[in-house]
């Protein structure tokens, strides 16, 4: 064989085992699109915090929703498009690499959504938006094993700020909109300049 | 050189396989088979041969009706695949200098 063959079945033969360890379907695109959600979510918030700063009561279920929306219009975005990119690789969306992504996650998001539950039972609305950081930036650390290491990365932003948060009280809105918002604006774009427009 | 190679990986889909399963705790058939864009006999004959030579090892698990079969690499497997990568690496080396 010659050199430069062996070299290239070297390196494929890495790139396979990279490859079946790690889910790179990750659409880069869904964190851009996620930030903006999380900005959008933010602003609105914003705007209803001074209508309704006389309602305390309403303007807590309406911060709720939009809470909720911003998550699962950023999970559902994340889940088509990553859906595509495995299907443009002609690879299945829920392989082995994807299954240990997800499972890597459920126990610290699932954690931190039942904190924030107990949170709003409890009525600790300062610690809501310091725990979402803390538990979602744990979670994104658990599951970076699993995707690009990058997003580990994110994690550890989502960490510091959340602790941050916390040590800083009554910035909640400032936190969450760089947190969720200018950070996953700023993954999702290296991402996507990264790894997906090269591919074309 | 060439004599140190392992005949179990002379043929290519079998050191794929190899590789993915000493990167991967465990791995499953049809995963498996998605990864490699192979056929299911293909496949099938392939691990067999592996399996032969007490490189990989077979579970078979129930998942509601159906029967999933997953492989994993052996201890043996994986010193077999670790110095098969090494003699090409030397090789290589061996051809630059």
């Amino acid at each position: 064989m010659e050199e430069k063959q062996l070299q290239s079945e070297l390196q494929s033969i890495r790139h396979l085992m990279e490859r079946s360890t790690k889910f790179i379907s990750l659409s880069g695109l869904s964190g851009i699109l996620a930030g903006c959600y999380a900005l959008l979510g933010g602003g609105a918030a914003y705007y209803f915090s001074k209508i309704y700063s006389q309602e305390p009561g309403l303007l807590q279920i309406y911060l709720n929703i939009i809470g909720i929306l911003v998550l699962f219009s950023a999970i559902g975005t994340a889940y088509y498009l990553s859906n595509r990119n495995a299907k443009r690789a002609g690879q299945k969306v829920w392989n082995p690499a994807s299954q240990g992504l997800f499972r890597a996650m459920a126990v610290p998001l699932l954690t931190g959504g039942l904190v924030v539950v107990i949170l709003l039972w409890q009525q600790h609305y300062a610690f809501i938006v310091p725990s979402f950081l803390i538990f979602y930036g744990l979670a994104l650390v658990a599951g970076g094993q699993f995707t690009f290491r990058d997003f580990r990365g994110l994690g550890y932003v989502q960490i510091m700020l959340g602790l941050l948060a916390l040590a800083l009280p009554g910035n909640d809105l400032l936190f969450w909109l760089l947190g969720f918002g200018f950070f996953h604006l700023l993954y999702g774009s290296v991402m996507y300049f990264k790894y997906e427009r090269r591919k074309g | 050189m060439l004599k140190h190679f392992d005949k179990a990986f002379e043929n290519r889909l079998r050191l794929q396989i190899m590789a993915v399963l000493t990167a991967n705790e465990n791995y499953d058939f049809n995963s498996l088979k998605d990864l490699l864009e192979v056929t299911d006999g293909n496949l099938a004959s392939h691990i067999k041969a592996l399996e032969k030579a007490g490189y990989i090892g077979v579970n078979k698990a129930f998942v509601g009706r159906k029967t999933r079969t997953s492989y994993c690499a052996t201890p043996a497997g994986r010193q077999a695949f670790e110095k098969h990568l090494s003699t090409l690496e030397e090789l290589i080396r061996q051809q630059r200098s």
